[in-house]
């Protein structure tokens, strides 16, 4: 099982330890030598998928987790939901002890469970549980080709207790069948011509791109595109589709600027899932949309996603009408695109193209002058400024190869607004699922990848989600994954407070009482000490903003030596 | 044109002179235990919520949006009294502007 496990490539495997993998684990760590994968020790199994989760969007490669059950497998099932969400391939490795017969005590029957797979079946894009050994191989080859295949989404393999511990007679030889990687699917040739003919035609089209880079080739091919027709682009921030300081980019940091909607003619959307909620408003409590859309403007979505679907979670968004749906992967398409509309494109098109882009790009320094004033906004108050910490960071980091590792979004954007993310490495986006409790764990696993190229990784840490999982803090510690961790700490799960305020004011009750089940203080928690009794170097709580560049100057020069460093800043509320 | 002008300018300065004195200490924490702070900032220089800071509108338009506001702002209703709304108007009042944008290196960064 581990040379199967091997031969896919997996530098590691996150888990915690429990009996009914207990083989693997043992061979992983002997026989496969602790390498190639290499066993990351978890102290929970949410920590572990989640840190694949990280990890896949830096390395475009999955990680293999080893879950333990029924009890390890539901622990872990909020982050594989995450990872769906979020089209992130993970690769699950449940042990499981099926046979009744063998059972007599407690744990064993409660830690199983005749399907596992179950559990997460309505959000993993495939499972299988082998009862063979040449069985087992197939399956997980099978396995990770399916995962890997757009839309890339995480996989389960179960695999009996037994399987794992029966003896294998000497000299018995098994094949491992090669992995035979699927090509991503490319659009019809004849839509995408038909596509092109549109974008080069429209006096407005925009570009919305969510999931469309998968990598370096993806982001440079939108690049490209955006900058043949220079239309504006409005990057969702769930990878990094776009350069943030690009002219045509129109994403203002904390969301995406939705103003060039209702301009646009033509919406080219690539691998989003949401593109309703993007041309449409919404008042809540009402059901009844209306169209941000200009009379006659035509939509076209490019998406893998029409390639799979599931039935339960609501993950897939509103039904959108649109023009041309092309089942087919963005990344993969965006070349044929690409040839098409330069074929197309005429002198006194480029010529217009090139005054729409201009017009585009004014818009854009006066937002980027806009922002800069709201970050003086507070510049001295104590609680800090999330933008103050941004600014703060940026010359500190700006020379060196760096990375963001949190949401992309942490700190209401102020990083987007601040730093120049050009390479696909610089950020990885969102968590998928919007849940709490991704960040942290999903950050370290982000960080493992970013190590062996020796980049400065960069976490915004909030407070509500580093008590989710404070664990992962001491497998970072433990396993020597160097970032610098700046927390948002701002005592509350902030949205929740807005949330439960708007609700007492509906029913014309006390506002002022909403902090009750909101607020994290009393006792005000010591993230500094949190993290160092795990083994991390840390500073805090910093509440004047003048102490900040000092403090990130010592964290970075603890990080630089290949160790993990936490800020605890004493932050506004948003 | 100009007679309005003049007109808009005599009844902001009647609806200054209208506002009652307030406590600005009282006002600081009023506007932290009413919760205001969640969206506008400590010091109400905003975040979800609209920038207050150095923003300044009558405290007759105050009271009115207070208490019955636009867009996902809740209501305040008595539970925040004429005199706290005063407090915390006066405290609103007192925030000192910002930093000119130009006079901070670290907004000033170019790549």
């Amino acid at each position: 099982m581990v040379d199967v496990i091997k031969s896919l490539g997996f530098e590691y495997v996150a888990a915690n330890p429990g009996s009914h993998h207990r083989s693997l684990h043992e061979s992983t760590i002997n026989y496969g030598g602790n390498k190639n994968p290499e066993l990351l020790t978890c102290l929970h199994e949410e920590i572990s998928a989640a840190m694949a989760h990280g990890y896949f969007k830096v390395e475009g490669k999955p990680m293999a987790v080893y879950a333990y059950g029924s009890v390890g497998l539901q622990h872990a099932s909020m982050a594989v939901y995450s990872a769906f969400c979020d089209r992130v391939p993970v690769v699950l490795i449940v042990g499981n002890d099926v046979d009744m017969a063998k059972k007599a005590g407690r744990v064993d029957m409660m830690h199983s469970a005749q399907d596992c797979a179950a559990i997460v079946r309505d959000f993993t894009k495939w499972d299988d549980a082998p009862v063979s050994y040449v069985h087992f191989a197939e399956s997980l080859v099978r396995a990770y080709k399916i995962a890997m295949t757009p839309p890339t989404l995480p996989v389960l393999i179960s695999v009996d207790k037994y399987l794992q511990e029966d003896h294998i007679p000497d000299g018995t030889k098994f094949r491992i069948p090669k992995l035979s990687p699927t090509k991503p699917p490319q659009g019809d040739v004849a839509a995408v011509k038909e596509i092109a003919k549109m974008l080069v035609d429209a006096e407005m089209p925009v570009l919305i791109v969510e999931r469309a880079a998968r990598t370096p080739d993806g982001l440079a091919s939108i690049v490209e595109l955006a900058e043949l027709l220079q239309l504006p682009v409005i990057d969702t921030l769930q990878r990094m589709n776009f350069p943030s300081k690009h002219p045509l980019n129109q994403n203002s940091g904390r969301g995406p600027d939705l103003g060039m909607i209702r301009e646009a003619d033509l919406i080219v959307s690539m691998e989003n899932p949401l593109l309703w909620s993007m041309v449409n408003t919404l008042e809540e409590g009402s059901s009844d949309g209306r169209s941000r859309l200009k009379p006659g403007a035509k939509l076209v979505s490019i998406s893998s996603l029409d390639l799979f679907t599931r039935s339960n979670y609501q993950d897939g968004g509103r039904y959108q009408e649109v023009d041309i749906a092309l089942a087919a992967d963005a990344e993969a398409t965006l070349p044929l695109l690409i040839e098409e509309v330069k074929r197309l494109i005429t002198a006194d098109r480029r010529r217009f193209f090139q005054a729409r882009g201009e017009k585009i790009a004014a818009a854009t320094q006066k937002r980027m002058e806009q922002d800069r004033v709201r970050a003086s906004y507070g510049w001295n108050d104590s609680p800090i400024s999330t933008a103050r910490i941004a600014a703060e960071l940026w010359p500190q980091i700006r020379n060196k190869d760096w990375a963001l590792v949190s949401r992309s979004d942490a700190m209401s954007g102020w990083a987007q607004r601040f730093w120049t993310f050009d390479k696909y490495y610089q950020h990885i986006g969102q968590s998928g699922s919007v849940a709490i409790g991704y960040n942290n764990p999903a950050s370290v696993g982000a960080a493992l990848a970013h190590r062996k190229h020796g980049r400065l990784c960069i976490n915004l840490q909030h407070d509500g989600d580093m008590m989710y999982l404070p664990g992962v803090l001491w497998t970072a510690a433990h396993h020597q994954i160097p970032m610098l961790t700046i927390m948002h700490n701002n005592r509350a799960y902030n949205t929740e407070v807005m949330q439960v305020q708007q609700v007492a004011g509906l029913h014309h009750r006390d506002i002022g009482n909403c902090r009750i089940g909101t607020a994290i203080d009393t006792p005000n928690i010591d993230f500094t000490k949190l993290a160092q009794s795990m083994g991390w170097y840390a500073e805090g709580p910093i509440t004047n903003p003048n102490d900040l560049a000092p403090a990130i100057r010592r964290a970075l020069a603890v990080v630089e030596k290949g160790q993990p460093a936490l800020l605890d800043a004493v932050t506004q509320p948003v | 044109m100009i007679r309005i002008f003049v007109l808009g300018i005599s009844t902001l300065l009647i609806a200054a002179q209208s506002a009652p004195p307030g406590n600005v200490e009282k006002g600081k924490e009023s506007f932290k235990v009413h919760g205001c702070v969640a969206c506008h900032g400590f010091s109400g220089w905003g975040g979800a919520g609209a920038r207050l800071a150095q923003n300044p509108i009558t405290f007759d338009a105050f009271v009115s949006y207070v208490r019955k506001p636009k867009g996902t702002m809740p209501p305040f209703g008595s539970q925040v009294t004429p005199a706290e709304l005063a407090d915390i108007y006066a405290f609103l009042k007192s925030i000192p502007p910002s930093p000119d944008p130009k006079s901070i290196p670290l907004l000033n960064e170019r790549d």
